[in-house]
């Protein structure tokens, strides 16, 4: 395991966060990570809906990550971006 | 009088080239200091410096203008004006001080550059003006800054901010390193004097110039005007170049190196300038927004003088009218939202009738940048202030050093544009910032922003005390907390208290 | 509000709260350890570049030529102090009282140049004089603007801001005189329409024997690019050279062919020079603080001293009237580099 800065673009934030996540982290651990630094900062919170984890596209249609696939069996690397979005 | 006109001499005094014969012209004018662009001395020659002046009328004109400045009751008229003075405008003057201060003395190394690389004999006494009104510019809003250090510790950032790693200061650091203070003479003029002195300085001078007259600031208020009037004189060196170079069929290089300085010094002046203006002028006194003095003094003028002086408008237009309604508003919002980074106390300013403003000036501005307050204004109605503050950092661009940001709200334009350049991943808040670094990658890579110093181990330990020492906050002076206790917020608690 | 105070606390890691109030200052924290009232001077003066603060002038890749050139020049000088923004021009001068100083001095030159016009003063010269003048005289803003010019590299490579304000007065001074030169040039033109003025000052600054060796030495120095010895080669020889010659020896043959303008109006040029050789002293005892210091500046001094003494013996050789001139000229170029601690 080892820390590693990636980028969280945020559902609705206004700014991309660098957020330290462990190469162990499962994406819904990733997920919750970069939550914890935008909900009820920057993003309202949507209680019931779940946060999914997807690589930042040109036109944001790449397919969300499976939730505990682990920030090393994607293949992260430092400042890989994020979208990190509500589902549904 | 039987003194002779200047006109009667004028011309004498700059022709004072010389055919060197016991140096090569070559190491009398370094390529890297002087022109790289192969432009031949007898065509920089016909180099007509627009505006002129003699030494004498200078001495004379200048002892003038700062007579007035300097003197007791100027002085004891802005004690009495700081020391009632709102926040909000006391962050403007904060901000304003540190930034630009050091900034113009700086300058003088720019012109240095031009009146001892120059290959024109005009431009070289013209840029010996302007060095001294660039010395000008640095001492006078040092002195003023000086007067209130001892009302303020956050004053003491006039001198202290450039020497500082403060992250807004890395990213004044950065724009003035590359455009005025590692060019050649004569893309220093193209830069530095035409699309930065010619193309913004106005929003500045004229547009900070009024909001200072209607708070009542009136030395501030001449203070600037003052200083545009030399600007207006020594920022004329930056056309007859280009001019000179288009004729000599370098249009493409004069085009990029304006391009180039435009967008980097914008992207400084809409924080410098844009956020005062929209947030921290109090609202009954702001005059025009920040849009419409860029719209007003810039853009049309901008379009203009490019056209003029035989250069097209740059490639990214639309990107940079998209901007002006968008920068500065991420920015208010990010400095608000880490303002113990900053050594003003940065105030939140979006109360109803200041919302009711905005959206009338920046239509859509509620469903954006208003989503991103209202998370911010429930959590102080439910008194969560320290959900209020981050406890991480926004990454930041590698040319212009600010956060990647862009509207917020279910619209959600922020996007980072990344470039990989041996083995290393940089980061950018647009494509132009993009643009700038890609084509000239060998003068860009290897920069470090605040957030890169994080992660490379320049700044240790890896914790926000360390990083806010770092940059100057409880060192220098304490950083900011919001300048009015959040009175801004009131008027929404009984819509808050009326919900529960 | 607490009181102000000359403290610069440095926060404890345990208790850092970054947003307590600090006191206010006196003045600026750097100037506040020195524990005496700053001078304006010292207010907006002191500690002003940023790109002598780390290793790095520029915020850019270290390989970009300028940020080489000032590594080199600046950085790598052999000339080195541990504190160069401790150095202070002894007039302390600023930006204002630089302007009130000089607006008075314009004042007393527009005044003698419009008392000498009414008298028709040119036109009492005689054809001789007439000839030097467009000679010896006249060319010398070529000379002068090398001069505005080598000042003008001392501002943008010199390691503190202190430093680089007297090289900017310096060379705006340059500039006055370029002008007042040119003026003249003009001014004599009108009553001497066949001596060339105007028209011939280039080529004779090129061509005549008497500038050749104040060409060599100017062409010289502003390639000497490493700041210290720019500094010891336009400061310790170049300009006392050019006063000494120049100024002082010109100004004496004036006299004898009674040019009292042209006296005068020099003697009002030396005033700006006695100004840069005070600034110019007071930097090189600072310098020699740093063991080493002073004898690379000798060292310095003895490379570049031939061509100081070679361009005051070829200018000196044509002025008419002033057999002594030369001598006299080296003389007192050793005498004020001896007034700053070296001997010939």
């Amino acid at each position: 395991m080892a820390m590693l800065p990636i980028l969280s673009r945020f559902q609705y934030d206004a700014h991309i966060l660098a957020v330290e996540v462990d190469t162990d982290f499962t994406m819904d651990q990733v997920a919750a990570a970069c939550a914890e630094h935008c909900i009820n900062h920057h993003v309202k919170d949507q209680p019931g809906k779940r946060l999914r984890v997807r690589r930042t596209t040109e036109d944001d249609s790449a397919e969300p990550l499976p939730p505990e696939m682990t920030v090393a069996e994607a293949g992260l690397q430092m400042y890989d971006c994020l979208d990190i979005y509500f589902e549904g | 009088m039987a003194l002779l006109d200047r006109s009667e001499w004028y011309d004498i005094a700059r022709e004072t080239n010389w055919t060197p014969s016991f140096v090569a012209e070559s190491e009398l004018f370094p390529d890297e200091m002087s022109d790289p662009y192969d432009v031949p001395v007898e065509a920089w020659e016909t180099f007509d410096e627009p505006y002129k002046i003699s030494y004498r009328q200078y001495v004379n004109i200048q002892r003038e203008k700062d007579a007035a400045a300097y003197s007791v009751k100027a002085a004891l008229s802005r004690q009495r004006f700081y020391e009632s003075a709102d926040v909000g405008y006391l962050n403007l003057i904060k901000m304003h001080y540190a930034a630009i201060a050091l900034s113009e003395y700086a300058a003088c190394h720019s012109d240095a550059r031009m009146t001892r690389f120059g290959r024109a004999p005009g431009m070289r006494n013209m840029a010996t003006f302007g060095m001294l009104d660039e010395m000008r510019h640095g001492q006078i809003q040092l002195w003023f800054p000086h007067e209130l250090v001892g009302n303020d510790r956050q004053f003491d950032w006039a001198h202290e901010a450039h020497h500082s790693k403060n992250w807004a200061i890395l990213a004044a650091r950065h724009s003035l390193d590359d455009v005025m203070m590692s060019r050649d003479a004569n893309t220093t003029a193209m830069m530095l004097n035409f699309a930065f002195e010619v193309g913004l300085t106005n929003i500045q001078m004229i547009g900070l110039a009024n909001d200072a007259a209607n708070m009542g600031d009136y030395t501030f208020q001449n203070l600037i005007t003052s200083i545009q009037s030399d600007e207006a004189r020594h920022a004329q060196i930056g056309v007859p170049v280009i001019e000179i170079m288009i004729e000599n069929g370098k249009k493409a290089e004069a085009q990029y190196a304006v391009d180039v300085a435009f967008w980097r010094i914008w992207r400084i002046f809409a924080i410098a300038v844009g956020v005062p203006m929209d947030y921290y002028i109090p609202l009954e006194k702001r005059e025009r927004s920040f849009k419409e003095y860029m719209h007003e003094f810039v853009i049309t003028q901008y379009e203009r003088q490019l056209r003029d002086v035989g250069l097209d408008r740059p490639w990214y237009w639309d990107l940079f009218l998209d901007d002006i309604e968008n920068h500065h508003h991420c920015q208010q919002g990010g400095i608000w939202s880490w303002r113990e980074t900053v050594w003003w106390h940065p105030v939140g300013a979006v109360s109803p009738p200041e919302r009711e403003w905005l959206e009338e000036k920046y239509p859509g501005w509620n469903e954006t940048y208003g989503y991103y307050w209202d998370v911010i204004i429930d959590q102080l109605v439910k008194d969560r202030e320290e959900m209020t503050h981050q406890n991480c950092m926004p990454i930041c661009c590698n040319v212009c050093q600010f956060p990647i940001s862009n509207r917020p709200g279910p619209v959600w334009k922020a996007r980072v544009h990344q470039t990989d350049h041996e083995g290393r991943r940089y980061n950018f808040c647009t494509p132009v910032c993009k643009w700038v670094f890609e084509s000239d990658v060998e003068r860009y890579a290897g920069n470090e922003t605040i957030v890169d110093r994080m992660y490379n181990g320049t700044i240790q330990p890896q914790t926000l005390d360390a990083v806010l020492k770092y940059m100057g906050i409880g060192v220098i002076s304490e950083g900011g907390r919001d300048g009015h206790d959040y009175r801004w917020a009131d008027p929404y608690r009984p819509v808050a208290d009326a919900a529960e | 509000m607490s009181e102000p105070t000359d403290e610069v606390p440095a926060p404890e890691a345990d208790d850092f709260d970054p947003t307590a109030p600090m006191p206010p200052l006196k003045t600026w924290s750097h100037l506040a350890k020195q524990r005496r009232r700053p001078s304006e001077y010292e207010v907006v003066s002191t500690n002003l570049l940023w790109s002598t603060d780390g290793d790095m002038p520029w915020a850019l890749n270290p390989e970009i030529p300028l940020n080489k050139w000032y590594l080199k020049y600046r950085n790598g000088s052999p000339l080195r102090h541990d504190d160069w923004d401790g150095f202070r021009d002894p007039d302390q001068l600023v930006y204002r009282t630089y302007n009130i100083l000089q607006d008075g001095q314009e004042t007393y030159v527009d005044g003698l140049l419009d008392e000498f016009s009414e008298k028709q003063h040119d036109k009492g010269l005689d054809e001789a004089w007439i000839a030097a003048l467009a000679r010896l005289y006249t060319p010398a803003r070529y000379l002068i603007h090398s001069v505005q010019m080598a000042s003008a590299y001392l501002v943008q490579i010199v390691p503190a801001s202190t430093i680089e304000n007297c090289a900017m007065l310096q060379s705006a001074d340059q500039m006055r005189w370029v002008s007042r030169i040119a003026y003249r040039t003009k001014e004599l033109s009108y009553s001497w329409p066949d001596a060339r003025f105007v028209a011939g000052e280039r080529a004779a600054w090129e061509q005549e024997r008497a500038w050749l060796g104040f060409r060599e030495l100017m062409e010289k120095v502003l390639c000497a690019y490493d700041w210290g010895e720019h500094f010891v080669a336009l400061q310790l020889v170049a300009k006392p050279a050019i006063d000494e010659a120049f100024l002082r020896q010109l100004g004496i043959a004036a006299q004898r062919n009674g040019d009292t303008l042209l006296g005068l109006l020099l003697a009002a040029q030396m005033a700006d020079s006695d100004r840069s050789r005070r600034w110019t002293r007071a930097l090189v005892d600072y310098a020699a603080q740093t063991d080493g210091n002073r004898a690379l500046m000798a060292e310095w001094i003895a490379k570049w001293e031939p061509l100081g003494d070679q361009a005051i013996e070829a200018y000196c050789a044509e002025l008419p009237d002033n057999p002594e001139a030369a001598r006299e000229a080296r003389r007192a170029a050793g005498e004020f580099r001896a007034s700053c601690g070296f001997d010939a």
